[in-house]
């Protein structure tokens, strides 16, 4: 009986350890969900008028002779993936790690610690990624595509839906596709549509890929903090478990030692 | 002089909103400027310094990395990842 009790209140000890990590965590979590979030609708403006942009241009015939928009046959691809920097954020390293298993043999460049350790790239963290590295990654893209390094560029990163969905997605970017919108030719293009095209694509993936950074950053955040609330919430029920066990081994251990002084009394 | 509505646009959010008279800058076929009543059209910009002259009179200066400048009917919006400014 006794070690019993011992037992219980090491477990009841170490949950109790649990319980204020995951709040800690989930605090740190939502004090950076807003500015994460508003980071988020920031790069979204910026990309959404480069995507427009680039979405008109692709509508125009003579864009179409675009190195950027052939179609190739080879099937090298080449794949940008943004995950997290740390774990402990329920399934969303896990949902971008499963997704990328349908693309064996691509070739990744990670962003965020967790997928720079799971394919072994140069270290980029999510959350202090800037600008100018995803324009210097965005150059040494479209220079790679250009030279026929990878026939397709793609970016897999988490859609944030709501702060309890997220989604982990791929997206193809090049060879562009052409668009279904009429080329509403309400601008002039300067000097004309494809050289603007041409010279606009390393601005238009590095945007993506800014943009993209941050929203699955908002993802992780977001995802950690529910994860953590839900955990806590686990690690309460088991304390409460565990009280109860406890408290009943204590009165069992009393009662006994009564009953044996009682006994004894008599004997 | 009449103005314009000028937005300096990057992935943090806008740098720039003003009401302005004209912004001088290079784009992919050299200087060019715009003033108020610009035909709509869209031209890269290359990497270079440029400048704004505010509703006032008053000269605003920056160098870019480069980036893409849409004119419209009502707006201007020059998106680009990194603006340096002078003053």
């Amino acid at each position: 009986m006794g070690a019993d009790i011992k037992q219980l209140r090491t477990r009841i000890k170490s949950v109790n350890s649990t319980l204020h990590l995951t709040k800690a965590m989930g605090l740190v979590a939502s004090s950076k969900i807003r500015k994460a979030t508003e980071a988020m609708l920031k790069g979204q403006e910026y990309s959404s008028a480069l995507i427009e942009t680039v979405d008109e241009l692709s509508s125009y015939e003579e864009c179409r002779k675009s190195p950027y928009m052939k179609e190739r046959e080879g099937g090298k691809i080449c794949l940008v993936v943004i995950a997290g920097d740390r774990g402990l954020a329920g399934g969303y390293n896990a949902n971008v790690f499963r997704l990328m298993r349908n693309f064996p043999d691509a070739m990744v460049i990670p962003i965020g610690k967790r997928a720079c350790e799971r394919f072994s790239g140069e270290l980029l963290y999510a959350e202090k990624f800037s600008y100018s590295l995803a324009k210097e990654m965005a150059e040494d893209i479209c220079r790679g595509f250009l030279n026929g390094e990878f026939d397709r560029f793609g970016i897999v990163a988490t859609k944030y839906n709501s702060l309890m969905s997220q989604d982990a997605y791929v997206k193809w970017i090049l060879p562009l596709q052409k668009s279904e919108k009429k080329a509403s030719s309400s601008a002039i293009f300067e000097p004309d549509e494809i050289t603007v095209l041409n010279a606009v694509i390393p601005e238009y993936i590095a945007g993506i890929i800014i943009s993209s950074v941050k929203e699955s950053f908002a993802c992780e955040v977001a995802a950690r903090r529910v994860a953590m609330d839900s955990a806590g919430k686990n690690a309460k029920e088991m304390l409460d478990d565990l009280g109860l066990q406890y408290n009943r081994a204590r009165q069992g251990a009393i009662t006994q030692e009564i009953t044996e002084i009682v006994a004894g009394s008599e004997a | 002089m009449k103005t314009f509505l000028l937005k300096i646009s990057s992935p943090e959010g806008d740098l720039f909103s003003e009401e302005v008279i004209s912004i001088r800058l290079r784009g992919s076929e050299g200087e060019l400027a715009v003033l108020a009543g610009h035909i709509p059209f869209v031209s890269s910009v290359k990497p270079c310094s440029f400048k704004i002259e505010l509703s006032d009179g008053e000269e605003k200066e920056g160098r870019t990395g480069g980036g893409m400048l849409s004119v419209s009917k009502d707006k201007t919006v020059f998106l680009t990842g990194n603006v340096e400014w002078k003053n």
